[in-house]
């Protein structure tokens, strides 16, 4: 290297992103307002966020998310002192709602954060790499992907004992084939291309190519992806913690709270309609968001 | 002067194909027993049709296939050497320019990270160390030094070109393979390109392996040659005596293909169909579609003769 012969630092130069990022946000807005659904997903998907961080602040008894009884309210339907209705002790069926949502937002974002953990190196390698590895790799997959998921997580808890933490575990142990799956064939596409070639014949460390050259490139995919399971996981959740394998009371989980109003649903409604009508909401937003984010993100089917 | 940089020793590389899960497999002489050998600090063009092994053969040298026989010295060292150390520093020694610079450019990077890549891979160099040689990189492909921070899809093609020979020749290579560097770009583009080559390589001692289907652009480019048909080397020799006195017939329907603009060539077209690489005919490969086919080529193996004047050719016809 003729390092000896190095000029001056460059001036900083002044970034002309800015301008680039404006109008990328421009473009998306656009976007939101030709697909109506994924604008309503996302609102929706924003309007939950918001209530899940919140929570504490705007719910109106606090006290009654997990432990509090107040036998002489219970089941009242809905008013303007409880207007969701409260449960058979008498806790405020709003308060329970809105701490489910975060709880239910806690539960996607780790479960999915896990299989993406475990899925994505898995994916890239396997097909990265190809051949033999490849093989064993994806042999495996298959085996998790062979079981229907809902019956996967189900043995899991059954195996390890129903609770929050290990329901979490089963489902993203049941999640992370899909990721695995979608990130190989995004790798075995992209290392077809040029610059990985170029990367190769430079010498540059596979690992390097994988992550510098291949994961870059994959982005979008993975967050359709991500965005299409964040609702599915969430429902698998609450299916979960219906059938008692989950959350435990007095835990403010959706699919708990359900769970115990199946009792009261001929004579009180309002139970299990509330939670039931958020866990609606959320898949479907994630959903709507999904299609939408596929429509955006694929310059193939984005032509409106 | 005529110090021997690369020596390629009966190079052949085979794929193996397989029709179906359970079809018989084949074999595809991509590049079947290539001999060359590029002088130090020589334009050295290789001319074929697509699909004749061009492609293969650079990627070989770039150590992206591993040959099915034979060998590849490059200033002496295997490139197949055992130990990883030669390797390594083989990789070093031949760096590539990719025909189409758009994807050969990871899109996600700066132009300032594509072009520091092999810098990073090869040197300890600090980032502001290596910013700064980027930006002494850049200036000598003749771009700002500001463009390291445009991303390759904010560029036109020539200038996208130019990063990819900024990034070529970054780690100051032996040998640099030029992909069709040029069939990309617009005639304007093209011949700025070709100079800025020209350039460097009087600069900088750089050997060119110059790999093209375009034989005006060989032709202005390049000292010596060679022609490739269908894995093999049919004829080599300056590109002067090439050009004035072609003796394959191959040769001779390259040259005649080229359009020329006073428009009075006369076109010949040649019939036959193109073998295929998959299980190549015995006999003179280019036999089917040879106006001057006689029963001794369709029996016998050709084999590449030396004639006067550091000149072969693969035809028992020509003398």
């Amino acid at each position: 290297m003729n390092s000896n012969s190095l000029p001056a630092p460059l001036p900083p130069v002044i970034e002309e992103t800015s301008a680039g990022r404006a109008y990328k946000l421009k473009e998306f807005i656009l976007f939101l307002r030709v697909h109506k659904l994924a604008a309503i997903g996302l609102s929706i998907i924003v309007i939950l966020l918001i209530i899940a961080v919140i929570g504490p602040l705007i719910s109106p008894y606090p006290d009654d998310a997990y432990k509090a009884v107040h036998l002489e309210n219970k089941l009242l339907p809905p008013s303007w002192a409880h207007l969701f209705g409260t449960d058979e002790l008498g806790r405020d069926l709003l308060t329970r709602t809105i701490y489910g949502t975060r709880l239910s937002f806690q539960i996607g974002i780790s479960v999915i954060l896990l299989s993406i953990l475990i899925g994505i190196p898995y994916g890239l390698i396997s097909g990265y790499f190809g051949g033999w590895v490849d093989n064993v790799m994806m042999r495996v997959c298959e085996v998790f992907l062979s079981f229907p998921s809902m019956l996967l997580s189900i043995s899991i808890v059954a195996l390890l004992g129903p609770s929050l933490n290990n329901m979490m575990l089963s489902i993203a142990l049941s999640w992370w084939p899909w990721f695995a799956r979608l990130m190989r064939s995004e790798a075995v596409a992209i290392k077809e291309r040029g610059f990985v070639e170029a990367a190769k014949s430079m010498g540059v460390h596979p690992l390097v190519i994988i992550f510098r050259h291949i994961w870059p490139n994959s982005l979008s995919v993975i967050i359709v992806q991500i965005s299409m399971a964040f609702g599915s996981v969430i429902l698998t959740a609450a299916s979960l913690s219906f059938l008692g394998l989950g959350a435990q009371p007095p835990t403010p989980e959706w699919g708990l709270i359900i769970s115990t109003g199946r009792a009261y649903f001929l004579t009180n409604w309002w139970y299990v309609t509330f939670p039931g009508v958020f866990i609606l909401l959320t898949v479907m937003a994630f959903n709507f968001l999904g299609d939408g984010l596929r429509d955006y993100l694929d310059p193939k089917t984005r032509n409106s | 002067m005529t110090e021997v940089l690369v020596e390629i020793d009966n190079l052949s590389k085979y794929f193996t194909v397989r029709s179906g899960w359970f079809g018989a497999s084949k074999t595809l002489h991509a590049v079947d027993n290539v001999s060359l050998s590029l002088h130090k600090g020589e334009c050295f063009g290789l001319v074929g049709e697509s699909g004749c092994g061009k492609s293969t053969l650079s990627r070989t040298l770039l150590q992206l296939y591993a040959p099915t026989s034979g060998t590849v010295r490059i200033a002496g060292s295997d490139i197949s050497s055992v130990t990883r150390r030669v390797r390594r520093r083989n990789t070093r020694n031949v760096q590539m320019v990719f025909q189409d610079s758009y994807w050969s450019m990871n899109p996600k990077l700066r132009v300032g990270d594509v072009v520091g890549e092999p810098l990073r891979t090869h040197t300890k160099l600090s980032a502001a160390e290596r910013n700064r040689k980027v930006a002494i990189l850049l200036e000598q492909v003749g771009l700002p030094a500001d463009f390291a921070r445009r991303f390759p899809s904010q560029l036109s093609g020539g200038q996208r070109q130019r990063i990819g020979i900024a990034r070529a020749i970054a780690l100051q290579p032996e040998l640099l393979i030029l992909d069709e560097p040029t069939s990309a770009l617009d005639m304007s583009v093209q011949a700025q390109i070709l100079n800025l080559l020209k350039d460097l390589q009087e600069e900088q001692q750089l050997t060119y392996l110059f790999v093209s289907h375009d034989l005006s652009v060989v032709r202005h480019m390049c000292t010596r040659m060679a022609v490739m048909y269908l894995g093999q080397i049919v004829e080599t020799g300056t590109t002067e005596q090439i050009f004035a006195h072609p003796l394959h017939p191959y040769t001779r329907m390259l040259m005649q293909a080229v359009p020329d603009i006073e428009g009075n060539a006369e076109l010949t077209f040649y019939d036959g169909e193109m073998p295929k690489a998959i299980d190549p005919p015995v006999g003179c490969r280019f036999a089917s579609r040879c106006p001057h086919v006689t029963e001794k080529c369709t029996q016998e193996n050709q084999s590449l003769r030396e004639l006067d004047g550091d000149r072969s050719v693969r035809c028992h016809l020509a003398m």
